[in-house]
């Protein structure tokens, strides 16, 4: 009987988390919740907790660097004053901040969502630039364009993925069984292409939006809670919520502040 | 600076013999170099005065020496008449003769000099009654002597009355027990009768003799063997300027390409535009034999004689050059020395043109199926990634060839090596 009520349980979590990554877009991926929790150490308490805030940004954002694709025509044709997309500031807030629970968190084995996170190589840049997932979710790798790129996730705690797709809208795909924050996406045949995959192997991560927010659905308990960026490094704050709590952590960063490891 | 600037311009010039290469640097690049290693300067170093010389203790050496082919009183003569340069000399040159520098060092006037070790060429049949065991309590045996030799060379010595000529000379090296044991497994093996040549397994000294040339060279200073060196990667910006990773190397390297590159590198740029280089290490032709041997003796494969040709048809050449443009090789690998514009020296990888010459053809199916496999991290993707239903790999074109994987790798080496390359098809005497 027992083992049924777990099979139901994981299928609703399954299921929930699938919901929560489709679409192609990136939204937090929601923690396990449904009618009753399994027994302790099989599953997660349900994530009743909001914690979200806005990663504000003091300053003139320095511009990116700018792209010379000339020696891809195909590139050069489709993309229009290109740049690099290293600090991209909206409503005061920066975007494309990794925001992860790194210590707190139950200590139990989460599943892995079915459900694929998707990146694609359209007009010789990466979409999206900053994106997070789970240990051993699916990951597709598009290419909408017509020329050849190579997707290689410079790797260090995973093998390194290395594929070349020289098809246009063909897809690859693959995973990551480590987690790794962050891990480099790279194209060797484009040295201007760039992206950045966070991989956890706890469902407690997102990325700023439009306007530097972020939102993570969390069961109570006391979180050291991280935010990553490619260019200003890292920030931790420490949180503390009950159940059904809504609390905001807010991260500052400067124009000129350097890098923190 | 005129003598570093000549020195890195080519140490060999000033010393024929020395294990500095030649970087084959150009008369500005050789001048800069030189310019920045004349700053690197130790002032506290510099302005240290040379120590005193000590008048008494000079003469009691000099009469030392002279005392040996002489007699006191005429030595003592000999002392006076000296002056105080004529001194320093003959002490000094006593002193390097005695202790044997010259085994070591180049030092004019001693070219000819013997050196004054005892021969070791039959060392593990040496009798026991010849090895001089002191005073010291300890096992006479072979081992016991050379190991006690090797971890304390002068004590010997210990309770016996010499005059300061006749002392052990030996350095203390301060051996490792590790190194002790391996040494004294050396000393005790060169024995009069050794194992026949035939009887003897070749790859293992072809494998030990390349190492200790390796290590002698420094290879892995710049490159990675075995997976372990590349200490200079560090220092490049960007992982394309990274002197390459040399896994599989015999296995991967035609020995005709490979004897003459490392003849003299100069000669064969492959990748032109970089400004980094391999540099000249003047080898012989047995030490360049040396490092081919070692090469194929790790990657098991045969050396020198192997052959090249492709068995090919022109049906396969056409489907090799369709894929060779669909796969877009070209976009990283250019098929000439010129940088094509827009591109930076550090976007590309080798030029193919060198490919049929340069690779072994099975190196080539392997590298194209798989190149993580083979060097991981490489920048080289793979078009054929194994996936849950095609754990053999999976094509981006299912419809050349049906899909076949190994097919299709086949045909792009075959383009590669055959109308790219220039290379011999098999039965055929001539390019088709």
């Amino acid at each position: 009987m027992q083992k049924r009520v777990l099979f139901i349980c994981s299928s609703i979590l399954v299921l929930a988390l699938a919901v929560s990554c489709g679409g192609g877009e990136q939204t937090t991926n929601l923690p396990p919740t449904g009618p009753g929790v399994a027994p302790p150490g099989a599953s997660a308490p349900a994530a009743t907790a909001t914690v979200g805030g806005k990663i504000t940004f003091e300053g003139t954002p320095p511009p990116n660097e700018k792209i010379q694709m000339s020696a891809d025509p195909y590139c050069q044709q489709h993309s229009q004053n290109p740049t690099l997309e290293t600090v991209k500031v909206s409503d005061g807030g920066l975007e494309n901040v990794i925001v992860y629970v790194k210590s707190g968190m139950p200590n139990v084995t989460y599943p892995t969502p079915t459900d694929s996170v998707q990146i694609d190589q359209h007009d010789c840049h990466y979409i999206p630039h900053v994106f997070t997932m789970q240990t051993n979710q699916p990951l597709k790798v598009k290419n909408s364009d017509m020329t050849l790129h190579n997707i290689h996730a410079w790797a260090e705690k995973n093998p390194q993925f290395n594929v070349g797709q020289p098809v246009q809208n063909m897809v690859n795909e693959t995973k990551f069984a480590n987690e790794e924050v962050p891990l480099p996406i790279r194209c060797d045949v484009h040295k201007w292409m760039g992206a950045f995959v966070g991989v956890f192997n706890h469902p407690y991560h997102t990325v700023s939006k439009q306007g530097g927010t972020w939102e993570l659905k969390l069961p109570a308990g006391n979180y050291e809670v991280v935010a990553w960026h490619e260019k200003y490094g890292v920030q931790t704050q420490m949180v503390e919520v009950k159940d059904n709590e809504k609390k905001e952590v807010t991260f500052g960063f400067k124009a000129d502040s350097k890098p923190t490891e | 600076m005129s003598w570093i600037y000549n020195w890195v311009k080519d140490a060999s010039q000033v010393w024929p013999e020395t294990k500095m290469p030649s970087l084959r640097l150009s008369d500005q690049e050789a001048a800069d170099v030189a310019g920045y290693l004349s700053s690197l300067r130790n002032p506290d170093w510099e302005n240290k005065p040379l120590p005193e010389v000590d008048p008494a203790a000079l003469d009691d050496v000099t009469l030392e020496f002279l005392r040996t082919n002489s007699t006191d009183i005429e030595a003592r003569e000999k002392l006076k008449s000296m002056t105080l340069e004529q001194k320093n000399l003959y002490t000094g040159e006593r002193l390097i003769s005695q202790k044997g520098c010259f085994g070591c060092h180049q030092i004019p006037g001693f070219e000819k000099a013997q050196p004054i070790g005892t021969e070791l060429t039959e060392a593990g049949t040496k009798l026991i009654s010849q090895l001089d065991f002191g005073f010291l309590p300890i096992e006479h045996s072979r081992r016991g002597w050379y190991e006690q030799k090797l971890k304390n060379p002068r004590i010997f010595d210990v309770g016996r009355v010499k005059r300061p000529e006749e002392l052990l000379k030996m350095p203390n090296f301060h051996f490792s027990d590790k190194d002790v044991d391996a040494i004294t497994g050396v000393l005790t093996s060169l024995v009069r009768d050794p194992v026949p040549l035939e009887m003897r397994d070749k790859t293992q000294p072809a494998i030990a003799e390349g190492r200790q040339l390796i290590a002698e060279k420094n290879c892995k200073g710049c490159h990675l063997i075995e997976g372990a060196g590349g200490d200079i990667r560090p220092t490049f910006s960007v992982q394309a300027l990274w002197p390459p990773n040399l896994a599989t190397e015999g296995f991967k390297t035609q020995p005709l390409w490979l004897h003459p590159f490392l003849k003299d590198p100069g000669t064969v740029r492959l990748r032109p535009w970089l400004t980094a280089r391999m540099p000249t290490f003047h080898f012989t032709e047995r030490q360049a034999g040396t490092i081919e041997r070692y090469f194929s003796a790790l990657d098991k494969v045969d050396y020198p004689f192997i052959s090249t040709d492709i068995d090919t048809d022109a049906e396969k050449l056409k489907v090799g050059a369709d894929l060779f443009t669909k796969m877009q090789c070209t976009s990283c690998h250019p098929t000439s020395n010129v940088l094509p514009p827009g591109k930076a020296p550090e976007d590309l990888a080798p030029n193919l043109m060198l490919a049929s010459q340069r690779l072994r053809p099975e190196w080539v199916l392997q590298w194209l199926a798989d190149p993580q496999k083979i060097m991981p991290g490489t920048r080289m993707p793979t078009f054929f990634p194994a996936t849950a239903d095609h754990p053999e790999g999976q094509s981006p074109f299912p419809n050349i060839l049906g899909g076949d994987v190994k097919a299709q790798i086949q045909a792009v080496r075959d383009h590669l090596f055959i109308t790219v390359g220039g290379g011999r098809r098999r039965g055929l005497s001539t390019t088709n």
